[in-house]
């Protein structure tokens, strides 16, 4: 009997120690399950880099007194990091180009290497420089492009999150060169990137205000495109007209992050659009000929 | 001077053609359509807007097929029945709709009041030149008849001259729609009238 008791005792104690150990392996984690969270904890030491980047691309060219510095607006999107391998894209006249490299851990700041895939003939853009945690420093070399007249660059880049701003507006206005100030068209102005709007066009701001065809119908067409794709700057459309691509990168505000955000629109900015849109059809298909 | 009478008719029937391009984008009857594309706040706030707009625009084809047969005096001395006809329907087509409807789309002119006061000018002085000149033959002055009825007629080819002129300052100096619309509101008629004036004047057309 007392052999009996025993064994019973025994038994009650060994099966609480298995359910001790059940609830163990309930709260933490197995052997497997850790290494694979200390994976993705690796992974997400670079995720911090991951997002928008933008700022400027200074290059000097000519020599001593006749030099002169270029300043190219650059926007860069680091998509994944990992040990071996960058992902990158950046955005080139209505259209983003796959960029690849390699980085080097130095501490607290990376070392990174892109550059485009292209072939060796056609290589766009080589990248090389030091990332933190705000700010991309170092330099691009681009090639192929006979605009810019010194292929060598100093960027500096900040990180950027995209957001949507309905009082975001075009870049004040500003002539491009003196033969256009010079002709004394007081009614004509070149945007950056050589966009020619009807001064006062500028201030018409579609993301804010309902527009009537009485304020609409001394634009021209440019005038017209430019009110409408502000609409779709403001959402961060990747424009795939080059004249726009060219002109919204030079506002500051702008990210180009999405290829369709028709889904994104305002109930105003739509109804704004369709008056937009007709009176730019009207314009296409009346202005230069007879008729009205 | 025959030289000149066939350029006349070859040059009037291009515009002619033009015209009624102009008009076969207004038919079928819709609202929203050709010019109604920059109106649609009248279209839609002004009820008598829409059929009024459609009564110029389809009278102008009976109004300026004047210009083929009325001033060619060959014709008139010829077929003498069919200058009448088309006059009376060039007369009452423009007393009796194309007048009053330029004067009523004319006080909706797009920019502001320098165009309304051209057009509506411009419709009163038709309406007064064409009423003269059909009240001047039933009183067999047909002298009178003819000054008027150019004149009458130099108004209603400002419809062609407008759009010419347009075409011209938009390939020249390439303005923003309605400051152009303003100029050629008062260009399309006045010279017109001006030379109409001259031509009477110098007597260089023979009345």
């Amino acid at each position: 009997m007392k052999k009996l008791l025993l064994l019973l005792v025994l038994s009650i104690l060994i099966s609480c120690k298995k359910e001790k150990q059940l609830t163990l392996a309930f709260a933490e984690p197995s052997e497997i399950e850790k290494s694979i969270l200390i994976d993705k904890k690796n992974d997400d030491v670079y995720s911090k880099y991951y997002g928008f980047w933008v700022g400027e691309c200074k290059s000097v060219f000519g020599k001593g007194k006749t030099s002169s510095i270029q300043t190219e607006k650059i926007k860069l999107k680091i998509e994944k990091i990992t040990e071996n391998e960058v992902i990158a894209k950046t955005l080139f006249i209505g259209y983003y180009i796959n960029l690849k490299g390699t980085i080097l851990d130095i501490g607290n700041k990376l070392k990174i290497e892109l550059e485009d895939d292209f072939d060796k003939d056609s290589k766009l853009y080589v990248y090389s420089f030091e990332i933190s945690e705000n700010e991309i420093k170092g330099q691009r070399v681009s090639y192929g492009n006979p605009t810019f007249k010194s292929p060598k660059g100093i960027i500096l880049l900040h990180k950027k999150e995209f957001n949507y701003n309905k009082y975001n507006f075009p870049k004040p206005i500003k002539y491009l060169d003196k033969s256009v100030e010079s002709e004394n068209n007081t009614n004509k102005f070149i945007l950056n990137g050589g966009y020619v709007i009807t001064n006062g066009t500028e201030k018409i701001n579609a993301s804010l205000e309902i527009l009537t065809e009485k304020k609409l119908k001394n634009l021209k067409k440019s005038d017209l495109e430019l009110v409408k794709n502000t609409i779709y700057a403001r959402h961060g459309l990747i424009f795939k007209s080059v004249k726009m691509q060219r002109y919204f990168n030079d506002c500051d505000w702008y990210l180009p992050v999405s290829e369709n955000i028709n889904a994104e629109l305002t109930p105003l900015e739509k109804t704004n659009m369709e008056l937009l849109t007709r009176f730019e059809k009207y314009a296409k298909e009346n202005y230069t000929y007879f008729g009205r | 001077m025959k030289q000149l009478k066939w350029l006349w008719l070859l040059s009037f029937s291009y515009f002619f053609y033009l015209m009624l391009q102009i008009l076969l984008k207004y038919i079928p009857f819709n609202s929203d359509i050709g010019f109604l594309e920059i109106k649609q706040t009248e279209v839609t706030s002004l009820p008598a807007y829409l059929p009024i707009f459609y009564i110029h625009v389809y009278s102008t084809m009976f109004v300026l097929l004047a210009g083929f047969s009325q001033f060619n005096s060959y014709f008139l001395k010829k077929y003498k029945k069919i200058h009448t006809t088309i006059g009376k329907i060039y007369v009452y087509v423009v007393l009796l709709f194309a007048a009053p409807s330029g004067i009523y789309i004319g006080y909706y002119a797009n920019g502001g009041i320098i165009s309304q006061i051209s057009f509506i000018t411009l419709g009163i002085l038709w309406f007064y030149f064409t009423y003269n000149g059909i009240i001047a033959v039933k009183n067999k002055k047909i002298s009178v008849h003819q000054k008027m009825m150019y004149r009458s007629f130099a108004l209603a080819f400002s419809a062609i001259t407008l759009r010419l002129w347009k075409v011209v300052l938009v390939y020249f100096f390439e303005p923003n729609p309605i400051d152009n619309y303003i100029i050629i509101s008062l260009l399309g008629w006045i010279p017109n009238l001006l030379l109409i004036e001259y031509l009477i004047y110098t007597k260089k057309i023979k009345l």
